[in-house]
């Protein structure tokens, strides 16, 4: 796999389309979820996510292959949606306010539809809490299990920056949480450290 | 003067970072007692295991084939970008010229007599100096054909001939449509 996509790389770099379609496929999961999480709605996280991996494209040449393809990616991602939650912002719109389009469900039967619905539900209100870079910060953290130095390296933060910020972010989601005392969940995913992340 | 009791402790909680036996046993201790720290401690926890189970969202199929669309229609977009610069520069180019052109027979038009007695001069004294040229060129030339025999013209010619063949074989060569990948 590592190979292949050090081949699809390469091969890309050199101007082939289609080597890059193939790491396209590849990272399309994690570059869609942090785009998805970022902006809380499918259509602008499907052109953020084409957005994304455009500009990748076009700035391959510049890409340094010492430095870790997916971390690279996430931080075209995460600067990307991080201007385009602003942009949406200087219409002075709030987030909450905002009618998003949900993701279709997969799941058949109206109780797990509900169930992910507030699960949806839940975690856009604790990430709705944060300021942008914050948010990115957090969603690197908990669903791509970058180390405080790879979110330092995507979001062009200091390393006593990251650890600030995601100091500020726990206490924020924290007392969201307190203040609307949701019920309590199973853990679905190990936590930080312990496994590769799911998202790749 | 309450908030400074929770400090160690309430960044602890935050950091999730592993804490020494003496620290932890501090924790223990402070939790014990305090209603705060607890509430934020099962708060954090709580958080950390919404965000944890929360899926990876995955996009629509086909994702890398819309891709592709898209890549192909940016292109398209930028060489018709591209070829309205060349228009927009050549027309200019062209309308600039034509600006410079009227300038310069603006004056014509007003007294074109002395200036077509300029080009008249200009042109009999381009025939003289060209007529006296050409017979100097002929002097010399007539004395280089005495001076070289006639087979070592034949080679000359033969070289000639073979630079002129490996000139148009060049050309064909670099004028052939490249294979550029997509």
């Amino acid at each position: 796999m590592q190979d292949n996509e050090s081949v699809w790389l390469a091969r890309a770099q050199e101007g082939n389309a289609e080597a890059f379609s193939r790491l396209v496929e590849t990272y399309q999961r994690p570059v869609y979820n942090l785009c998805y999480r970022m902006l809380n709605d499918a259509g602008d996280a499907e052109d953020a996510a084409q957005e994304t991996f455009l500009r990748a494209y076009k700035s391959l040449k510049d890409y340094d292959r010492s430095r870790p393809f997916p971390t690279w990616l996430l931080s075209i991602a995460a600067h990307y949606c991080i201007d385009q939650a602003r942009k949406r912002r200087m219409t002075i719109v709030s987030m909450d306010d905002l009618p998003y389009q949900e993701l279709p469900d997969n799941n058949p039967g109206p109780e797990s539809a509900m169930s992910r619905k507030e699960e949806q539900g839940r975690v856009r209100a604790l990430l709705g809490t944060l300021t942008d870079t914050d948010r990115a910060a957090v969603i690197m953290y908990y669903w791509y299990e970058f180390s405080y130095e790879e979110i330092g390296e995507a979001l062009s933060l200091s390393l006593s920056a990251v650890k600030s910020r995601l100091h500020r972010a726990r206490l924020s989601m924290a007392h969201e949480w307190m203040d609307h005392q949701p019920q309590t969940g199973s853990a679905e995913r190990t936590p930080h450290g312990e496994a590769q992340s799911p998202a790749f | 003067m309450a908030k400074l009791n929770h400090l160690p402790f309430e960044d602890w909680l935050i950091s999730g970072e592993t804490l020494s036996p003496d620290e932890a046993e501090q924790l223990h201790e402070h939790l014990q007692n305090c209603q705060a720290c607890t509430l934020l401690s099962v708060a954090l926890r709580e958080v950390d295991r919404e965000l944890y189970a929360a899926p990876v969202i995955t996009p629509a199929p086909g994702f890398a084939n819309r891709w592709m669309r898209r890549l192909e229609a940016e292109r398209r977009q930028l060489h018709r970008r591209q070829t309205f610069l060349v228009m927009f520069l050549s027309i200019g180019g062209a309308m600039s010229l034509l600006a410079l052109l009227s300038l310069a027979v603006f004056p014509v038009l007003r007294s074109p007599l002395p200036i077509f007695l300029a080009f008249l001069y200009e042109l009999t004294s381009s025939f003289t100096v060209a007529s006296v040229l050409s017979k100097a060129l002929a002097t010399v030339l007539k004395a280089i054909f005495e001076m070289i025999p006639a087979t070592q013209w034949a080679a000359i010619w033969v070289a000639f001939a073979g630079l002129c063949a490996l000139w148009i074989v060049a050309m064909h060569r670099l004028l052939l449509p490249r294979r550029i990948p997509v």
